[in-house]
């Protein structure tokens, strides 16, 4: 009982974790239908900005504004020179785009700072733990949970309290009768971006506090586990991106925990073959209706 | 009011529309008929911003509004409700009529706007008590009679100075469209100047003081709807399409 209950523990963490990197994927999809799979390079830029700020003596506070600057910064950048042009493009444009955008990003990672890992570091006390009962929760698992709540929190109040919210959800469903109605529609863009490079900012800390470590590749993971999750919930839906990642996180903590040791090479795959099932039997995702930015 | 010069558009290559001219006056109301494919939710969609002018000009009380965004026209008060309706099924009825209010709020000082909105809602409610019932219910679970009177509602919350109607009646029950058309007579009398495209043209004819016939893109002919009515040629124009149903 308590090696389950150790287990539910860490797949929340993951899985809080997974949902906040499928949140920032989600917004941007919901609102342009673009799968922006240069999203993890702003994970990469993030932990690269980490190394900078943790070897100039940055206190930590300024230092987590500033790496959301920078994420937020770069998500802007990318959405207002490479994808605005293209926002009535057909989707594979769009995402053939991404792709380009990431490989730029990447390039230019590797000419910057060069090949090869860079440790993240992180503050002490991310990793001190409490015990209880035999199980045990660390700092760092506390905060992942509960910034993830705190974000989905955020923008769930964002998306259904605000102006701003309101006219992202009515574009997200038809941008020309938004723009009808007199919804400056050029700021909606701009809006997603921005929202999805604060979240990308955010989750980057988590996610490198995790790994401890960041290279040029390193956007791969966090974007196929949030297009995993995103997948899995429903495109496009917030609630949708919030179930998935806590779903992949319990699928895959169960996994490494219950399944035989010959088979754990086969994680990574079993959680496609979760992808595929859920395609199959459901093919709008958990909580995915047909077109939608909402709940 | 409403001056169109000239005016030519489309979509990709093909020009649907082409070298259209009208005038509306203010409190008028215009009726553009057509079969099929005349061009007439083109020169709509071209009016409000949502398709851009490839020549001739627009303008609205003698301001040129042909090259501003969909939404600055619609902030000097030119309002489409559009063919099909485009309810925004996801959003609740009242978040329809908030987004409506979009441009209204824009022209107010943002210490007014909360509560411009909150007595244009209840206008709203007052004029089609139905959506009042339903306020929180979404878009999309509406009738399709009910999404009509939305649509004109979510239209109408901008208060615009020019409102245009596209098909208004299209897929209604005969009941519902003379429901329509009974709210679109009290715009009328409130002095709104409205120009409404339909395909069939004498229940539009009977309710508007002017009419433009389009074939092929072109405007064919015009003139006060008796002149419209009483031409010969009316009735070769749907020729072929259902021209006794029409008539």
């Amino acid at each position: 009982m308590t090696n389950f209950i150790q287990h539910l523990v860490d797949a929340l963490s993951v899985g809080s974790t997974y949902s906040l990197l499928a949140l920032g994927l989600t917004l941007v999809f919901g609102v342009m239908g673009l799968v922006n799979f240069a999203y993890g390079m702003l994970i990469v830029w993030s932990g690269y900005a980490i190394g900078l700020l943790a070897g100039w003596h940055v206190n930590v506070v300024l230092a987590v504004v500033a790496v959301i600057g920078v994420a937020t910064f770069l998500s802007l950048v990318m959405g207002e020179v490479a994808f605005r042009p293209f926002r009535k493009a057909p989707p594979l444009t769009l995402l053939l785009t991404s792709f380009g955008v990431s490989l730029i990003l990447q390039a230019s990672v590797r000419i910057i700072f060069g090949e090869g890992f860079r440790r993240v570091p992180t503050p002490s006390v991310l990793g001190n733990g409490l015990h209880a009962g035999g199980v045990r929760i660390s700092v760092l698992q506390l905060v992942s949970v509960g910034t993830g709540t705190l974000v989905v929190l955020g923008l769930y109040l964002l998306l259904q309290r605000t102006t701003l919210g309101l006219q992202m959800r009515a574009y997200a469903e038809d941008a020309d009768v938004a723009g009808m109605m007199g919804v400056r529609t050029e700021r909606i863009l701009t809006a997603a971006f921005a929202i999805s490079g604060v979240i990308a900012g955010i989750v980057a800390m988590i996610w490198l506090a995790k790994i401890g470590t960041v290279q040029p590749s390193g956007d791969l993971n966090p974007t196929i586990k949030a297009f995993i999750a995103i997948v899995i919930g429903g495109l496009g839906s917030i609630r949708g991106a919030v179930l998935g990642g806590l779903i992949l996180g319990v699928f895959e903590s169960f996994l490494v925990a219950y399944l035989p040791s010959v088979l754990l090479p086969y994680g990574e795959a079993l959680a496609f073959l979760l992808v595929i099932a859920v395609l199959v039997l459901r093919p709008q995702g958990v909580a995915g209706r047909v077109v939608e930015l909402s709940r | 009011m409403l001056e169109v010069k000239g005016l030519v558009a489309g979509y990709g290559k093909v020009r649907a529309v082409n070298e259209v001219s009208l005038d509306v006056p203010a409190g008028s109301v215009l009726a553009v008929l057509g079969p099929n494919g005349a061009g007439k939710t083109t020169l709509m969609r071209t009016i409000c911003g949502d398709l851009p002018v490839w020549a001739g000009e627009i303008a609205l009380n003698g301001e040129d509004i042909s090259r501003l965004r969909t939404d600055e026209r619609a902030v000097r008060g030119v309002t489409l409700c559009p063919e099909g309706r485009r309810i925004l099924s996801t959003l609740t009825v009242e978040e329809n009529l908030r987004i409506g209010a979009t441009a209204l709020l824009r022209r107010a000082a943002r210490t007014e706007r909360h509560q411009i909105l909150a007595h244009a809602l209840e206008r709203a409610f007052e004029r089609f008590p139905v959506l009042k019932d339903r306020r929180s219910a979404p878009g999309g679970a509406l009738s399709g009679g009910q999404q009509q009177m939305l649509a004109i509602a979510r239209a109408l919350m901008s208060a615009p100075s020019l409102l245009l109607l596209d098909e208004p009646s299209l897929g209604l029950a005969p009941q519902m469209i003379d429901e329509v058309y009974g709210f679109l007579a009290a715009l009328q009398a409130e002095g709104l100047t409205l120009v409404l495209v339909e395909e069939s043209s004498r229940r539009a004819l009977d309710f508007a003081d002017h009419g433009l016939v389009m074939k092929n893109g072109h405007v064919l002919f015009g003139g006060t709807a008796d002149e419209v009515r009483n031409d010969p040629r009316l009735a070769g124009v749907f020729l072929g399409e259902n021209a006794e149903s029409a008539l």
